[in-house]
């Protein structure tokens, strides 16, 4: 199945988080709240007159205080980030949720002058 | 026991291993791969940056009197939509026309925008950071509105009728 390629910005600062499909960069869209959140949107492809395609842009999010996984749709194709094998989409930001919660904690003992463990 | 400036280069240190290992962008490092990449148009992004320095890095104010700041990552946050990379200045329409704030949750809050563009009606969310700082902003349609009425929490905020 083909999988959508996929990239990652995020502001830690302020927790905004998207997960982006690459390969439709230059494309309109509009935030598709998941599970009533606004905080949490699919952003949803649209052509010229404004008419939904029914593509996923991609996934915005504050992703450290997300839990309404059982509200994330399940979408036909996977997600792949680099060097990642494809996941669904659910598994692919659970797995980064894991990891951008842990490289928080890591930073906050960081800062307290508390060194991590190395490797 | 750590110096505190030794802490400084410690966290600095982990930082950047952190984010070399994570693959993650920065919406600034986003933009400017996209423009080496020739997917976003470079005269569109250097006309968002010359507004942002000369109006939106002051702040926006919103009609309750608040102004909100816009970061330059928030800007390269905003234009990936090509209705804001072609319209810049839409971010601060967008915030100049809010006519409705509610609550979310820690502290944020969602404003709900309208405004008229040679006689098209054009509908935008706004969610706030508390600051208030520009979260995300995108362009909407009606039945998004509804949707985001549905979503949003309490009303803090409601611009008055005019007779």
């Amino acid at each position: 199945m083909e999988t959508v390629r996929a990239t990652i910005e995020w502001t830690p600062e302020i927790d905004r988080f998207v997960l982006w499909a690459e390969d439709l960069v230059g494309s309109a869209f509009v935030p598709e709240p998941i599970g009533d959140d606004p905080l949490a949107s699919l952003l949803l492809e649209v052509d010229e007159d404004e008419r939904e395609t029914g593509r996923v842009v991609g996934v915005e999010m504050a992703i450290l205080e997300f839990d309404r996984w059982g509200d994330l749709p399940t979408l036909d194709r996977p997600w792949q980030l680099r060097g990642w094998e494809p996941l669904p989409l659910d598994a692919l930001l659970k797995r980064v949720q894991r990891e951008l919660r842990q490289r928080q904690r890591r930073l906050k003992a960081a800062q307290r002058g508390v060194s991590a463990p190395e490797g | 026991m750590l110096y505190p400036n030794a802490r400084t280069r410690l966290g600095q240190t982990v930082a950047d291993r952190e984010q070399a290992s994570f693959g993650g962008e920065s919406p600034k490092e986003r933009v400017e791969r996209l423009l080496g990449e020739g997917t976003m148009p470079r005269r569109a992004v250097e006309q968002a940056e010359r507004l942002w320095r000369e109006r939106l890095q002051h702040g926006v104010e919103m009609p309750n009197g608040e102004i909100v700041r816009i970061t330059r990552n928030d800007l390269y946050h905003a234009i990936i939509d090509p209705r804001i990379w072609r319209h810049p200045e839409r971010i601060a329409l967008a915030i100049a026309h809010v006519f409705e704030i509610r609550a979310l949750k820690q502290g944020r809050r969602q404003a709900l925008s309208r405004w008229n563009e040679g006689g098209q009606e054009l509908l935008a969310v706004v969610i706030l950071e508390g600051g208030p700082r520009l979260w995300s902003m995108h362009v909407i349609n009606e039945k998004r509105v509804r949707r985001y009425n549905r979503a949003g929490g309490e009303v803090l905020w409601k611009q008055s009728e005019r007779p």
